[in-house]
């Protein structure tokens, strides 16, 4: 990388780092709708 | 104190705290909407010379020179127009090339110098394989031949 | 042609399976694309004239930047829909939105000061677009924070209207600020008018990572918005027990 290694893997580490942990807080907070509200497949009125 | 208000008291220091934030902000933005000055404004005085502030332009080819101490360089920063003879005692960032712009921060002396505290470099928007680069690096230069 | 009955799915109730069904459809091509987009932007794109490898930080840094600015003009069109028209859907989809929002702005900041560094010679500078696009994240903080403060749904979602409107004035200053003003951040690469200044394989990468990025971005907020509806909905239930 050229000497740039740091600042490259580092962009690349920091976008792994932010995404996944959108997509696992998301997932937490599927587990947790569902865990309040047992057998909840789609809302009904 | 009921809940109603303790919720108002937060929604109104939140909403402080970001106008705080905000007018910080923007009060840097005022500030830099002139990130920095041409040699060409600093020859016309447009430049505040009595405090610190930004040049811009070209590092002008064939004018870095360095001091035998290997931290202290000279070059001079041009818009084609004038030039400004800069003296800088640091580290350059890699980018920082002859023929390349550059940005410096710092005061013009009585002489007429610049010294400059931070030198950044400052790229193009152009992003292609070196072997190109150098067949336009190499254009660029057998028109200046032909201009001449 | 069987004819669809769009507004059905303007009703939160019968959106919600629709979503449930669409999630697969961007989740898996987004994750396909952004494969595929890192092995372009490593392995085919040639390094650069100036920057060598430093440069490979634009696969990620212009995606992000751009789907901060656009999903920030989307979030204000949902909030303001939301607002004229009464349309719950349409706010809760503004709240949806302005989290992933938030994180890309926030990633294109951090990946800009990582490429900064190496190549400017500094992590920061105020000048017109970095402090613009620091404005830009401090409006979905103020939007996000705001509606996580006012109990009523839709108290909260009228006030993040207006902030969300107020706010949509910060994109194209963002956008025309390096032409506006001197700055240290360099020009637009692809322009609307005009080719853009960039290798073929490496405007490739870029575009590639972007398409994953917006596939990436209507997946997740798809998946949000699924738990907005069902929150509100538990909520307002047991407003109605506790009233009766």
């Amino acid at each position: 990388m050229g000497g740039y290694a740091f600042y490259v893997w580092g962009s690349y580490l920091v976008t792994l780092l932010l995404m996944g942990g959108e997509v696992l807080l998301l997932l937490r907070r599927g587990k947790l709708l569902r865990y309040q509200r047992p057998g909840i497949q789609t809302p009904r009125e | 104190m009921k809940r109603r208000h303790k919720r108002m008291g937060f929604i109104i220091s939140g909403l402080a705290g970001l106008a705080i934030a905000t007018g910080l902000a923007l009060n840097a933005f005022q500030d830099n909407l002139v990130f920095f000055f041409s040699p060409s404004q600093v020859a016309a005085k447009e430049a505040p010379t009595g405090r610190t502030f930004r040049i811009g332009g070209l590092v002008q080819e064939g004018t870095v020179k360095r001091d035998t101490d290997g931290l202290t360089v000279r070059f001079t920063v041009t818009d084609t127009a004038q030039g400004i003879p800069v003296i800088y005692k640091g580290i350059l960032p890699d980018l920082f090339k002859e023929g390349k712009g550059c940005v410096a921060q710092g005061k013009v002396g009585a002489n007429g110098v610049f010294y400059a505290d931070q030198v950044l470099a400052k790229h193009d928007e152009n992003y292609m394989p070196p072997e190109a680069g150098q067949a336009i690096d190499n254009a660029k230069a057998a028109k200046t031949v032909v201009d001449n | 042609m069987a004819r669809i009955n769009w507004y059905k799915y303007a009703s939160p109730t019968n959106f919600y399976p629709f979503a449930e069904k669409m999630i697969p459809w961007f989740a898996f091509p987004a994750a396909v694309l952004f494969i595929v987009g890192l092995y372009v932007g490593f392995f085919v794109a040639p390094s650069d004239f100036q920057q060598g490898d430093a440069y490979r930080i634009i696969f990620i840094h212009v995606p992000a930047a751009w789907m901060g600015m656009l999903l920030y003009v989307l979030m204000a069109i949902y909030a303001a829909i939301g607002w004229a028209f009464n349309a719950r859907l349409s706010s809760m989809m503004a709240s949806a939105i302005s989290i992933t929002g938030a994180m890309f702005t926030f990633l294109s900041l951090v990946t800009g000061s990582l490429w900064g560094k190496p190549t400017w010679g500094t992590w920061w500078v105020w000048d017109a677009r970095l402090t613009s696009t620091l404005i830009l994240l401090f409006l979905y903080i103020g939007f996000i924070s705001l509606q996580a403060s006012i109990d009523d749904p839709r108290r909260a979602d009228r006030a993040g209207a207006v902030l969300a409107i107020v706010g949509v004035i910060n994109v194209p200053i963002i956008y025309f600020s390096v032409q506006w003003w001197n700055t240290l951040h360099q020009g637009a690469t692809i322009r609307l008018l005009g080719k853009p200044t960039m290798a073929p394989p490496m405007l490739a990468a870029m575009l590639i990572m972007l398409a994953a990025c917006w596939l990436y971005s209507i997946a997740v907020v798809l998946v949000r918005l699924r738990y907005i509806i069902i929150e509100r909905e538990q909520n307002a239930a047991r407003a109605a027990e506790v009233s009766v």
